[in-house]
């Protein structure tokens, strides 16, 4: 029995081999991978400062398509550099979506938990608030608390960050209750151990998997949410640039110079398509049970 | 009835939960008179305004007073047209319906029989194409999405119009643009629930007894793979809403979502609650119809069997 059924700790770094990776998932993997580090060594790598205005430059088309020599991507409409400000708009589109998806995980799972430990009316109260989220549009709230608040780059990310913490909410209650039924939580709740201690040491690193796998699921929403809100205008503010705000400001040069937004277009959608296609592929791995089945 | 009974209480708490939570945010962020009304607004002007919503009452007595005052439909004034605001929102509701009809239709017509084709040819070429066309439709955003339309159709084929809403034409594109995402979760719902179904073995028998493909598909598979896929056209209902916005702004569409950002722009700030509190009436609404379709798919569920906790 047991020689037939290898051990999870045993299967795991075999599915993850390099020779058992995809093609499309290395190469999502690798765009991962490359985004990063163009948005960390942004200052470097730049050419040109990505604020930096200069008139005579203006709408200029990328050097391959006969622009002056040294703007890689063409200048915009105040004759910025196009690929200077692309980096630079990685690195705050990226470090929005991180930072916005870790606080609704951390805030989800938060609310999970005491909903499941405490049960009775705060365990309602959570529901019903996830609920009401759940059935909303978060775009309307997104655009209500922006407007009753007005737009502030600190709350900007915190309202990005709200975004999708009913689902970890949902997930870590259900996941809490299921563990909490377990023997392990109870033998050590047996021991005198303080709950905090229990959920954070013993039932949180048991419900990680499902967890992480839905971080791979929301980061790619709270990048198109980001995007979106820059892309109204109602997000990220010039001079900062964001992906959804380059795009935005690109689409009044459509004509003209389509190379000032279609660029930021496309590495908004090679990057949620490809965290999309390797969270898929991180979930089937961790999760057998979804695996399709063969014959 | 007692599942009825279920969901209107449910509905009702959430309506109350919304509108809560437009009179929190509005007194969180300072003195309702000072943001509601534009800054030029003469002393006597602000005096009324607060005494007609009670802004010198205790908290839980102003909010039983704006509770009032939507129920009465009272749902404050646009300073940038000077008229009602539920009248100025209400102007802009037929052309969001008109699109945001279209992109359901597109959703539904492409998404589920995409996925009955996918589920009944797994595993080929279109079966790919169509898991393909998803993830597009996922990661797509669809502010880019109606920008690469434009360029393509507007500005170099140049067939179709790319603002505004006059005829058919200038249709094409927004639809295209905001079912293009629906279509795709629906064809993966559609599929994997199909595939459910498509392994019971009274498809098997139904196989046996000889009757046609279609017939077998129409009649014995898609009723059972029904609620999966209402599910998931409820759930779409408010990822449209939100790209209603969104869409209405790449084309020009004077709906909803053009007057919203608009007004959050300039903040406009009684027609940007009217609107959250009509989107929330709306989703309500939504819900509490796949609910009722629920039972009339599945007649197992009319019963007063309690529903297993989500």
């Amino acid at each position: 029995m047991s020689a037939a059924l290898p051990s999870r700790r045993l299967a795991w770094p075999r599915r993850f081999a390099p020779g058992r990776v995809p093609w499309i998932i290395g190469l999502s993997l690798g765009w991962l991978a490359l985004s990063v580090v163009l948005a960390l060594c942004a200052d470097w790598i730049s050419p040109f400062s990505p604020t930096r205005q200069s008139l005579l430059q203006r709408l200029k088309p990328p050097s391959l398509l006969g622009g002056p020599a040294g703007h890689l991507l063409g200048t915009d409409h105040l004759g910025r550099d196009v690929f200077s400000r692309l980096l630079s708009a990685m690195r705050v589109s990226l470090l929005i979506a991180l930072f916005g998806t870790w606080i609704g995980a951390v805030l989800g799972t938060t609310l999970g938990v005491v909903a499941a430990h405490f049960r009775g009316l705060v365990e309602s109260a959570v529901m019903a608030l996830v609920d009401f989220q759940a059935s909303m549009p978060f775009l309307i709230i997104a655009l209500a608390v922006l407007a009753f608040f007005g737009n502030s780059f600190t709350l900007f990310v915190f309202v990005v960050g709200l975004h999708g913490w009913e689902v970890y909410a949902r997930i870590t209650r259900g996941q809490v209750l299921a563990a909490n039924a377990r023997g392990y939580a109870g033998a050590i709740r047996g021991l005198g151990a303080h709950p905090l201690r229990i959920y954070l040491r013993h039932v949180l690193p048991n419900i990680a998997g499902v967890l992480i796998v839905q971080v791979t699921l929301s980061f790619p929403e709270t990048i198109l949410l980001e995007t979106s809100l820059s892309f109204l205008g109602l997000g990220v503010q010039p001079p900062r640039a964001s992906l959804g705000l380059m795009l935005g400001e690109g689409r009044n040069y459509l004509i003209s110079a389509p190379w000032i937004g279609v660029p930021a277009g496309v590495v908004i959608f090679l990057t949620t398509l490809a965290m999309s296609l390797a969270g898929d592929w991180v979930r089937d791995r961790l999760d057998p049970r979804l695996r399709p089945v063969r014959g | 009835m007692r599942r009825i009974v279920g969901t209107v209480l449910r509905c009702a708490l959430t309506l109350l939960l919304a509108v809560t939570f437009v009179f929190v945010v509005l007194r969180l962020s300072g003195d309702p008179a000072r943001i509601m009304l534009p800054d030029d607004t003469p002393l006597p002007v602000i005096e009324a305004y607060r005494a007609r919503w009670g802004l010198d009452k205790p908290l839980p007595e102003q909010f039983l007073f704006y509770l009032g005052g939507i129920l009465r439909g009272d749902l404050g004034f646009s300073f940038r047209d000077n008229r009602d605001a539920l009248e100025v929102v209400l102007e802009h509701v037929p052309p969001t319906l008109v699109l945001g009809g279209t992109a359901l239709g597109i959703m539904l017509v492409i998404g589920i029989p995409c996925g009955i084709f996918a589920a009944l040819r797994r595993g080929t070429a279109v079966d790919r194409l169509t898991m393909a066309f998803t993830i597009f439709g996922h990661s797509m955003p669809n502010f880019f999405l109606g920008i690469l339309l434009i360029i393509l159709f507007s500005l170099t084929l140049q067939v179709l119009p790319s603002a505004g809403n006059a005829t058919w034409r200038h249709l094409v594109m927004p639809a295209l643009t905001l079912g293009t995402a629906g279509a795709g979760a629906i064809a993966r719902f559609t599929r994997s629930s199909m595939l459910e179904v498509l392994r019971q073995p009274y498809m098997r028998t139904a196989r046996a007894k000889g009757l046609p493909v279609w017939r077998r598909i129409a009649w014995h598979a898609l009723p059972n793979a029904a609620i999966p896929i209402v599910t998931i056209v409820g759930l779409r209902v408010g990822a449209l809403i939100g790209g209603a916005i969104v869409t209405e702004q790449v084309f020009g569409w004077p709906g909803v979502g053009l007057l919203l950002v608009n007004s959050v722009s300039q903040r406009d700030l009684a027609v940007v609650q009217t609107i959250v509190l009509l989107v929330s009436f709306t989703m309500v609404a939504v819900n509490l119809l796949i609910d009722l379709l629920y039972g009339w798919i599945d007649p197992r569920i009319r019963s007063a069997i309690p529903r297993a906790p989500r």
